[in-house]
């Protein structure tokens, strides 16, 4: 019987390896997949967006390259933190010259730390790289402690993962080579209103504190002051929220004056477009902080003549 | 110390191989030595409350065996003493208000329910033993070691199965396991760690979407959660015991099975039969049985009577609150229409081909089941109306079979959702259509490792790694 306990184990362990290779090679051919993309893929753009999903769902680069002549790419990740973030443009950097300009998005939730997280298994089949070993052994330890088992870093979070590979595995079928995102941007067709500001008033009938999160703050000042080493001209901006959110966010202006110091501190300005007339309106949102196509038709365009504005004044 | 955890995943093989090299006459200490570890694990407060009534128990049924005056007094007191703290618990537990709140405010609350682990289980053992003892069924057992090793052995101390002391304990005293014990045990465990981490876990979630979501959804989407609530219980709880009769065998030591394929069940009588087995022996023995003595003058009220009375302690067992009473009284509604209807169902069931009969029947107690567990698995009884309600409502809450069915089950519409709802959907069909061969194959041992080979390979690339190691049954 031991023998055979012994012949399962090493079966299983020759197996999970094989398997292993398997995940890594058609994952990293589904081109929908972000992170691999990005990493090997010429992009080469002007501009680059970056935060979770906002930004993901809202800024179009065609219509900052129709608006302001420069090329740009939308580097955002669904519930991104600034820690998720870095990742991204580092792998960006991987094959691309550094871009000009990079956006952040940051709001008070993006700095309390309970809404946007590492999403450790968008990384999964990039794990041969010793850097972001370590931001995932810093960001995410008890996955890090399974890796020295054979394919532990797909088992862990497998339901993340499956549907990728099937979709590696027809990407390599068809020999496809551009995303569905085809400059990062995702438009949110077709989305509804989510109702996540009904549960937020439900869940905090008096309001929310947000809170100052030393980690993320931390994740933040390492994202600034990697793209300042890389020579790129950062800003940090917050893009319209509906203004129904407003008073149940009781510390709001306490953040955002925070905020903007930290970013001052730090050479980055921080723009807020929390004024505009479409914060005031539904029909321009699907979320509490994201806004439907026609919340972002408006945006973008605002969001590029503010550009062009400040590049005027920096550049005169 | 949980059974799906790293810790356990150490400290199974290094305690079967300590026992293992110390040979059969170290057995007993090493088991002992091995299941104070695992309680104290848990928790220092659990230990110590466990030696508290182990040993109270144990020198109580000494003295019983011996007392010749008060004897009746002595039992009725310790058995009280066990049912009064197990009821403390469960109000504890319940969160009802005033106990509650003094526990919740000095902030120990969790400690007290960390302190209280297993003692769901061990007290009823505890009663048991005394029962036997005071009715001169058994004998006093003489050694405090046996019998805290009998409370304590840690395959089975966090929720069973509930065992007899001199069963159990006259099986510390045999021999290391036979080879058929040991191959049968690890494929059990393996069989387990499958039904827990690839089909409980991968259910956890979408029954998840149905129940305390705060989400309103249709009919069809509510009575999918319901009835996959069933299945995740069965799933999680028979995993459990699984592993802990697989890691008894490790030892040689046979417990008591739980399960037997309850949703064969053509009845709720049958249904009660296959599940939880040992709980409802246990109730049986007694609740049921001296009830329905005291009442045997009344006919078949002496098995309604201990039908109600077993099975609204049952509810009791299982927590204070109006949603365990609701279920405790449906099950013994639906044992009474039974008891009542027996010969006329006899009657239909020989107009009807067997075949259509066990189909309708089986499916029938299921839906009942389920019916009854939507009271089991709500968090109050708002919630449980708001569930019924939604019952009442169009299949797909009036959006489609996607937008009001399968996203809300597979938490959003979008492919990768839909796409692991379907991974779940097949993973579970298939294994309730293979289970009984799968057992078979473990009973006779043929083509057994090839099993085990595939459910492993299963459980790595399908199973929930990440939260997998809370199993339903520890909170009673």
């Amino acid at each position: 019987m031991y023998k055979k306990i012994i012949l399962v184990l090493i079966g299983l362990v020759l197996l999970l390896a094989g398997l292993e290779k398997c995940y890594d090679y058609f994952l990293k051919k589904n081109v929908n997949l972000k992170s691999s993309y990005v990493a090997t893929h010429r992009i080469g753009a002007d501009v680059v967006f970056l935060g979770p999903c906002e930004p993901l769902w809202m800024m179009d680069p065609s219509r900052f390259q129709k608006y302001t002549g420069l090329t740009a790419y939308n580097l955002a990740t669904v519930h991104a933190s600034f820690a998720e973030n870095e990742v991204m443009l580092r792998l960006y950097l991987e094959g691309n010259p550094p871009p000009k300009y990079l956006f952040l998005y940051v709001t008070t939730e993006s700095v309390d730390g309970s809404f946007n997280v590492f999403n450790t298994y968008a990384f999964a089949q990039l794990l041969d790289r010793p850097w972001l070993r370590e931001f995932v052994q810093r960001e995410d330890p008890t996955y890090s402690r399974w890796l020295r088992l054979p394919f532990m870093r797909y088992a862990y979070y497998g339901n993340y993962v499956h549907f990728n590979l099937v979709q590696g595995i027809k990407h390599r079928w068809e020999n496809r080579a551009v995303p569905y995102f085809k400059d990062g941007y995702v438009p949110p067709h077709g989305i509804i209103w989510d109702g996540r500001l009904e549960l937020f008033e439900k869940t905090f009938p008096n309001g929310r504190v947000f809170l100052w999160n030393p980690k993320e703050i931390s994740a933040l000042k390492s994202l600034i002051d990697y793209a300042k080493g890389q020579g790129i001209r950062i800003i940090l901006y917050e893009s319209p929220m509906l203004n129904e959110i407003k008073p149940f966010v009781l510390n709001r202006e306490e953040i955002k004056q925070k905020i903007t110091k930290f970013a001052g501190e730090n050479g980055a300005p921080y723009w807020v477009f929390d004024t505009l007339a479409i914060s005031s309106s539904r029909a321009c949102f699907f979320s509490i902080l994201n806004t439907n196509e026609r919340g972002s038709d408006s945006f973008n365009h605002t969001f590029a003549n503010f550009f062009l504005d400040f590049r005027k004044r920096e550049q005169p | 110390m949980q059974f799906v955890s790293l810790s356990f995943l150490v400290f199974l093989p290094v305690v079967w191989l300590v026992v293992r090299l110390a040979g059969p006459a170290h057995k007993r200490a090493l088991l002992l030595l091995s299941s104070l570890l695992f309680v104290g694990w848990i928790s220092l407060g659990a230990l110590a409350v466990l030696l508290f009534f182990s040993l109270l128990t144990f020198y109580g049924g000494l003295a019983l065996s011996s007392a010749s005056s008060f004897r009746k007094q002595l039992f009725i007191g310790l058995v009280l003493l066990q049912a009064a703290s197990l009821l403390l618990l469960k109000y504890v537990e319940s969160g009802n208000a005033g106990l509650h709140l003094l526990f919740h405010e000095a902030g120990y609350r969790a400690d007290l329910i960390l302190f209280a682990a297993g003692f769901s289980f061990y007290a009823l053992q505890h009663i048991a033993y005394l029962s036997a003892v005071y009715h001169r069924r058994t004998v006093a057992e003489q050694s405090p070691f046996n019998f805290l090793l009998f409370s304590a052995f840690f395959p089975k101390f966090q929720s069973g199965p509930l065992e007899e002391a001199p069963q159990l304990i006259a099986q510390f005293q045999t021999g290391n396991a036979r080879p058929d014990q040991l191959q049968a045990g690890v494929h059990r465990i393996i069989l387990g760690i499958f039904k827990k981490m690839v089909l409980a876990d991968r259910l956890a979630p979408i029954v998840g979407r149905v129940f305390s979501s705060g989400q309103v959804s249709g009919s069809g989407a509510t009575a999918a959660g319901v009835c996959l609530f069933t299945v995740q219980l069965y799933f999680d709880f028979s995993a459990y015991s699984d592993i802990a009769i697989g890691t008894g065998k490790l030892f040689g030591i046979e417990l008591t099975e739980n399960f037997n394929f309850p949703f064969r069940a053509t009845s709720v009588s049958d249904f009660w039969r296959r599940w939880h087995i040992s709980l409802i022996n246990w109730f049986g023995k007694q609740v049921f049985n001296p009830v329905a003595y005291r009442l045997r003058r009344f006919g078949v009220m002496a098995i309604l009577g201990g039908v109600w009375a077993t099975f609204l302690l049952s509810g009791l067992w299982h927590g204070i609150g109006m949603t365990f009473l609701i279920w405790s009284l449906l099950h013994a509604l639906y044992l009474s229409f039974e008891t009542l209807t027996k010969y006329k169902r006899l009657g239909w069931s020989q107009r009807f081909p067997v075949w259509l009969y066990t189909f309708w029947s089986t499916t029938i107690t299921f839906l009942l089941v389920c019916f009854s567990n939507l009271f089991f698995r709500s968090a109050d009884l708002s919630e449980a109306l708001q569930l019924l309600r939604q019952l009442m409502t169009t299949p797909f809450g009036g959006k489609g079979l996607i937008a009001g069915f399968l996203s809300v089950l597979a938490g959003g519409g979008y492919q990768e959702a839909l796409f692991n709802l379907g991974v779940t959907g097949i993973l579970v069909l298939l294994f309730l259509i293979l289970e009984k061969s799968l057992l078979q194959r473990i009973l006779s041992g043929k083509g057994v490792w090839l099993q085990s080979f595939a459910l492993l390979l299963l459980v790595f690339v399908f199973g929930i790694f990440a939260h997998s190691d809370y199993f339903i049954y520890l909170q009673f």
